[in-house]
This record gives C-alpha cells, structure tokens and sequence, in this order.
C-alpha cells in the first residue's frame, strides 16, 4: 500500500492530520509485503484505496476510518498489510461498493489449500496432462491464482476495434456465465496473458535459424539453420518447447515431411556416390588419420573395392543417423519437462509417407532460405518414405521397456495421391502401431476434403486450411502459421434447462443470447489480450518476423472457435429423441447451422474468422455436468455418469455408452464433420486384443472413402506396471469396474503392483488414467463402449 | 437401357455462380436425364433446403465443390461427381454402371 501520492493539495485537512498522526502513534506496526515492519500510517490506506480501487478520497477516508476503528476497538495487536486490506475490502462490501472491492481485493491462496497443494498437487487440478514434480506445484499455484486473477478482471464493459474498422462494444459479465455455466471459458488461467495453439511449418527454422527468446538470442542464443538431420529434430523439439512456453494450447508442425526431406539425401544414390567418390579421391593419409603402414595397405586395395566399401559405409551411416533421428523425436517429446510448469510440451505432427502432390515440382528450401536448384521436393518420395516407415517402427516399439509414446500425437494424413501401392507397407506400419496402441490419429483427405490446399491438425482436435491465395503461397513457401486465439463453449444443456417444456424456438433464442452476449464478446476479450501483449513485448517470439516479413502471430490470422459440447443431451431434452434418431440428428445439424450462421455473422462483421469446433472438454464436461446437476435438477435424469461423477458427453459425438452398432456410430458422427470448420476428431474404441493391422488398415480406408469424416482415431486401452515392466490390454468382455475408484484400486495382473498405470484417449490425447484423469473423466471411461472389429 | 431398368430415379445438381464448370456439369447432366428418362433437379449450392441438406449428410455426402451431381437411387442417394469437371460420357457410363 505505499507508493507516490498523486496529489496532496486538498489532503489532508490540518484537523485531519492531526488526528491521523494521533492513530499513527497508537495503532501497532504492520508487516508489510515488502518484506519490513513498518509504522502504522493512515494516509498509506487511503493513498493506496484511491490508487487501486479508484474511488474517491472522501470515500477512501471513510474507509480508513472504519479500518481503524475496528482495529482499536478489537484491540488487534498484530498488523499485516494483507490483514489491514481484508479489513477495507470487507468495509468496502458493506458499503455497497463492489466493483471497489473487487479492484482492491488480495488474490492469494489459503494457507491450509497451499500446504496440499504442496503435498499432493494433482488433486488440485483437473488437467490430465499434468505429473508429480516439483515444477507442477508452481503450475497450480499459478493456476489458481491466475484463474481467479481472470475472473475478477475479465471485463463486464468490452471496447474492441476490429479489422473492418468497426469499434465494437459489449456489456458482458463473462466470468459469471462461465461461474454459473453457460458459457465455458477455456483456458482461464492464461487468458490474460497469452495466445491459444498453434501449428508451425518446420522451414522456418530451417530459413531463421533458432533464437527461442525472441530477442535475437540475448538472453538464450542464436543458432543458425540446421545442416545435418540430428540438428533439425533438436531445432523442432526446441522450437515447440519454446512456442509452448508463449501459449496455452498445443503446439505442432505440418509440412514436416516436406522438411525433413533434404536432410535424408544422405540416403540417395546420387549423392553417396558423390560423397564416396570426395572421400575416395581426396583422401590422404592426414585427412583419414592413419598411420603410414595403415596408408600403404589402403593405398594398395583396388580403387573400385574401396570406392563399394566407402559407399556402403557412408549408407550405413545415413541410415543409423535417420534411425537415430527417428528415435530422437518421441524421447524429446516426452522427456523434457519444461511447458507451462512440469509439463512435457503438448506436440503434435502432421506426416505422410510421401511428398504431398502440391510440393512435388516445388525447388527445396535449404537451410539459411535459398532455394536449391538442384532438387525438388519430388526427388525425395523415396527417403521420406523410408523416413515414415523408421518413424513407425520407434513408435511401435515404445521405450526402452517397450512403453508406448504419447507424444508427439502422429496425425497420419491420408491422401489420394499416397494411395497407391508402393506406399501402403508404410500405411501398413501405421496400422500395426493402431493395433498395438491405438496411437496414430488420420487425418482425412479423400472425401469432400480432398479439396484442400494448406490444410493440418494441431492440439486436441482443431484443423485448420488455408482461408485465401495468400494463405496458400504461405503454406507452400514455409511461412503459414494456422492456430486459434481462443476457444468458449456455450453450454447448449444450460438452455435446453431454462427453455424445458418451450418449443424450439425458446431454445434458439435463449442459446442465441448465450452465444451473442457472452462467447463472441469473450473470443475478442482474448484477441486484444494477445494484441496487447504484443504492443507490450510481453511474448518477445510473437513479434519475430518470418521469411516472408510478417509477425510470427499476427491476431487478426487467427481463429476464434466457438465450441461444442453435451449435444447428446441437449438433443435428448429438446426433442425427446436420443442422438442417434434422426429427430435427434435433424436437430443437432440445425443447432450447428444455426451457430455457423452466428460465426459467419460476426466473421464478416468484424473481419475474424469465427469458427464452430468441437471442445475437448477434458474438464469442462465434468464441470458443467455439475454445474448442471445443481443449478437445474429436472435435467439430472439426462446427465451421464452417477453423481457426483456426472459428465456430459464431449461435443456431437454419440454418447459414449449409445447401444448402436460401430459403422452407425461413425456414419452418425462424421455426418457433423462438414459443419466443424474448425475442427472434429471421432473416437473408435476397441475393444480387440491386438486386432489385426490389414484389416485395421481396410478399415480405415473404409472409413475415409465411405464417410464424411474429417480426423479420427481408434482407442486401446493399455495397462504398463512399472515394477515388473510387464504391460497389456484389457479384454473387456470380462473386465469391469464398478466405479472410478474401484478403477483406481486396479493392481498388475502380472505382479500385483498398486502402481500399475492404465494408458488411454482421455479427449484428444493420450494420458494415464489412475494418476491424472479427473473423475468425471474416469467414470466416463468405464461407460465406454468398445467395439471388436469385423472388417 | 431405358429408365424403367434403371435403379437411379434422380439426378441432383449442384451449381453455383461464376463456376466455371458448372455449365458443362449442368448439360451433360440434362442430356443424360433426357436420355434415360431421369429427372433432373438442378440446386444452388447456396440455398440448399435444410431436409435436401439433411438427407446429403446421412447419406455422407456434403457439396464442398461445385459441380456437385448426385444420383438418387432407392431413397438412397450417390455421389457421382464431387466438384469435378464431369463429360456426359463420363456422366452416362457412371449412371449406368450405378457407382
């Protein structure tokens, strides 16, 4: 509460100084927050009131006073700055002066939660992602701290200029709808501070180089474009690590096939015959390091012998160093705990097992920006497919005991131009590691999507695709970067509760209002915290500038999505159907054109692009089902799960535990696909014990060919035991569980061990269930219906 | 083959403004309809009725690209072009051959 007095001229008055002196002398000394005790002082209350809670001086004296009656009359002989604060916030509230006290108040921690916070941080947190270490206790005490920050200053009067010019104005109370769950507000604790997920073409290294401070390596380092293939996975895994410690979301790379394509011509013919021919030629006894009897006998062994040894030699190099590259990728993705506090980086890649048919005829990039012109991107369908193949065996085969990788998220594209013989023993490969894990995710190219030029996938399940020309010769030359600034959800149950026993257009207008009033004012509250941080330089990498001259994030770019959640029951309360009944379909499509016509609006009013996405909804279906179950007891009967486990089913997807055939389910699902242009990835849950790759692989062509589909994956469930290092899958047909905790209580088959850990898609990842899942989650798990597959 | 064999008992297409080819789309699929005696519903991409558009997706199919054609065939319904520039011969043999 200390500070520079902006102005003394009126105050104090001379009577009022004097008895304010007189307080001084009797009230006891104050530890303050500067770390001292200092003397009692009256003018520093009504300084600090003034400064911080802007209310008047009159007002602020008032304030004071009472203050200090209450610590003379309780007779308090123990002062804190923090206690002297609580007493004019409290003083504050009776007077009727809320937004006051809301300005003035402390955000903190109480020491009783902090002292669990310090012992058992993950029951602080709902986020999956999350392990025990010490960094994760600063990651909690941060989110508390900052989601309660967020709350109280989310603004209830929002003034924002958009790119059509437009000043746009809104009186919004956007943490009450998020507190009273209307509208669910993702991302809380970094909503003030910094951008959403994006996806990143790796040839941007590879043209900068790496300066992951963004202040031109001053306070890290400047590295310069990679040469050699181990540098390009170490420039990628710290280009994703440092742009995860920029936003909250996922971070990935599409193009990476593209990229990596010229560091594998170690592999061609070409170039080992120029290399061995080099070495062959100029070699000399100093250059090879022999001896002189080593250098007499080399000297007499037939040139073309030498010249086969050496070209098989250096073959063999480049193929361990690819193996070694390919291994290197998932240990870094899932070793480094160094994202958002004791997390590793949420990383994804988009991958193929070829060149994609737009890059084919395209000149490479090489390291530095220059264009080869020797090669194009055409001349390494060979290498890159190895590549992929090396790349799918790593992951099939795990880690050193064999335990699957849950980063990076594989987002395997399927397109036409692969779909031909010679590269289906890569896709093959990709099946096998579905069958074993079920941790490849596909993404679609061959339906209604087979259009899209510049299109990839990044965090939970967002897709993204070139919106104009521009975006499109960025994409191709390395300088597109896709990604969203924010997500909100309308809670769509919420309406469906206040509008029970209305038509349908109560439900509209009520859903409407929510969207209008609440989401879309949220999404551009987050679009000027991001222009704001970048005016202030407060995300240094956000104002790097990328080969073709533009800021690596510039707002007006990026997506706002708008998210979807609980339409199983929203559906099943407004119509009386469940969703897979056509009424129950019928209605969700008009739900969902109905919120693309509200994006489209505000698309062309304010020059954003507003999209409608599906939520991951990791925490949100719980909290919501909750919210729900208290606020609106006539929709009990329509929530998932037991209380107080209840959850809602994430976005349009079928219910989890729907008594529907798998081929209806997808159909079902997929038929949303086209109206979640921001994105939406379907789950297939197995139930197979190591189901067979082939017809894996046929049915995922099946799906692709013969659905709307946009992204999916299939899901196994896998238990590891970290004692006895055994793992397997569950059978489910004679498995169950009664509840989450009795899912807790699972011990090693093997071993008995209590540690034994059971790995599966939470929402858009992979993550262990008995350490991290929420419980809402966990009881979503066991209502899952899981399918054998009969291709 | 005349129609009365035929399982295909409409065809839909879908057009829009300024696509270039649309026109060729949009005639061959007349001719084809003249031809076999198939009706032939021409759609602006833009003002897709909401149960046409319905019963697209539960069929999986979704007009992304235009010239779009669909054939209707048993209450079910085909996609025999999917923003494709599209000859009447290419059309006809599809038709008859019910892919």
């Amino acid at each position: 509460m200390a500070g520079p007095v902006a102005n003394h001229r009126e105050y104090p008055l001379p009577q009022e100084e004097e008895e304010h002196e007189f307080w001084n002398s009797i009230l006891p000394p104050v530890r303050t927050n500067r770390g001292m005790i200092e003397k009692f002082d009256v003018r520093k209350i009504i300084d600090s009131l003034v400064r911080e809670a802007e209310v008047s001086r009159d007002v602020a004296t008032e304030v004071a006073k009472n203050v200090v009656k209450r610590i003379i009359s309780s007779n308090i002989r123990w002062l804190s700055g923090p206690m002297i604060r609580e007493m004019c916030c409290s003083v504050l509230a009776e007077m009727g002066l809320v937004e006051a006290r809301k300005k003035y108040t402390r955000i903190g921690i109480p020491i009783y939660d902090l002292n669990e916070m310090i012992i058992n941080p993950l029951r602080h947190t709902w986020n999956a992602n999350l392990q025990v270490n010490p960094e994760t206790i600063a990651k909690v005490v941060y989110d508390r701290v900052m989601t309660e920050h967020t709350f109280l200053t989310l603004p209830g009067h929002l003034e924002v200029t958009v790119p059509t010019g437009k000043r746009l104005v809104f009186d919004t109370n956007i943490a009450d709808a998020h507190l009273m769950g209307d509208n669910y507000h993702k991302d809380r604790e970094y909503t003030s501070i910094r951008d959403y997920c994006a996806s990143w073409d790796p040839r941007l290294f590879i043209i900068l180089g790496l300066e992951p401070d963004g202040l031109n390596g001053m306070h890290s380092s400047s590295a310069g474009p990679p040469k050699h293939l181990t540098v390009f996975v170490n420039h990628a895994a710290i280009w994703l690590a440092s742009w995860q410690s920029n936003m909250s979301g996922g971070q990935g790379f599409h193009n990476w096939m593209e990229g990596i394509a010229w560091y594998l011509r170690g592999l061609k013919q070409e170039e080992l015959l120029k290399s061995a021919s080099l070495l062959v030629s100029e070699m000399n006894q100093p250059a090879l390091g022999l001896t002189d009897e080593l250098y007499r006998k080399f000297q007499q062994v037939p040139r073309d012998i030498v010249d086969a040894i050496v070209k098989y030699v250096l073959r063999r190099v480049a193929e361990r160093e690819i193996e070694q590259a390919c291994q290197h990728t998932p240990f870094i993705a899932t070793q480094q705990y160094v994202a958002r506090g004791g997390q590793v980086p949420f990383t994804s890649i988009d991958i193929g097992p070829g060149i994609k048919k737009e890059f084919m005829n395209e000149p490479v990039i090489l390291p530095g920006g220059k264009t080869s012109e020797k090669y194009v991107y055409g001349d390494f369908v060979d290498e890159v497919k190895r590549y992929f193949i090396e790349f799918m065996k790593v992951m099939y085969y795990g880690d050193r005991y064999g335990k699957l990788f849950n980063y990076p998220k594989l987002n395997i594209e399927l397109r036409e131009e692969w779909m031909k013989p010679e590269f289906e023993e890569a896709y093959i490969w990709a099946a096998r590691l579905v069958a074993k894990y079920g941790l490849p995710y596909f993404v679609n190219y061959l339906n209604w999507r087979k259009q899209i030029i510049g299109g990839c996938v990044s965090c939970c399940s967002h897709t993204w695709a070139a919106r104009n020309p521009e975006q499109v010769e960025e994409y191709i030359s390395g300088n597109a970067v896709y990604g969203a600034i924010q997500m909100d959800t309308p809670n769509p149950v919420a309406s469906a509760a206040r509008t029970m026993g209305q038509d349908e257009d109560a439900f509209f207008e009520d859903f409407g209002r929510i969207i209008e009033e609440v989401t879309i004012p949220s999404l551009l509250h987050r679009y000027e915290v991001v222009k704001r941080v970048k005016r202030l330089g407060l995300a240094p990498l956000y104002n790097v500038k990328r080969p073709n001259g533009k800021d690596m994030i510039v707002p007006e770019e990026r997506e706002l999505l708008i998210g979807t959640i609980g339409f199983a029951e929203m559906v099943e309360i407004v119509t009386g159907y469940p969703l897979w009944h056509e009424e129950g379909l019928k209605f969700a499509v008009k739900v969902l054109k109905f919120m693309n016509k509200i994006a489209q609006e505000w698309s062309n009013e304010t020059g954003l692009s507003f999209q409608v996405t599906r939520t991951p909804a990791e925490t949100a279906a719980g909290k919501l089902a909750r919210i729900l179950y208290e606020r609106y007891p006539e929709v009990r009967p329509y929530l998932r799960g037991k209380y107080p486990d209840v959850y809602l089913t994430n976005s349009v997807h079928q219910p989890v535990d729907a008594d529907i055939p798998l081929a209806e389910r997808i159909k079902k699902e997929a038929m949303f696909a086209p109206l979640l242009g921001g994105g939406f990835l379907q789950h297939i849950f197995l139930n197979d014990v190591y189901p067979d790759p082939y017809a894996i692989w046929k049915f995922i062509l099946k799906i692709a060919r013969n659905t709307l589909t946009a992204y999916f994956d299939f899901t196994i469930d896998i238990w590891v035991c970290p004692d006895c290092r055994a793992q397997g899958t569950f059978d489910w047909r004679n498995q169950h569980f009664d509840s989450p905790a009795e899912l807790v209580e699972f011990k090693c088959p093997k071993c008995g061990s209590q540690r034994v850990e059971i790995y599966s898609r939470i929402t858009g990842y992979l993550q262990g269930i008995k350490a991290t899942w929420n419980d809402p989650k966990k009881q979503e798990f066991l209502d899952r219906r899981r399918y054998n597959l009969n291709v | 083959m005349g129609a009365a064999e035929m399982k295909v008992s409409k065809l839909l297409v879908f057009t829009q403004e300024n696509c270039p080819n649309c026109p060729v789309a949009k005639k061959a699929a007349m001719m084809v309809g003249d031809e076999l005696k198939i009706p032939v519903e021409v759609v602006d991409v833009n003002e897709v009725p909401d149960d046409l558009e319905f019963e697209l997706l539960q069929n999986q199919i979704y007009v992304a690209a235009t010239p779009t054609i669909v054939a209707v065939e048993d209450g079910r319904m085909k996609p025999l072009a999917l923003g494709d520039p599209i000859s009447y011969e290419e059309l006809k043999e599809k038709v008859l051959k019910g892919e």
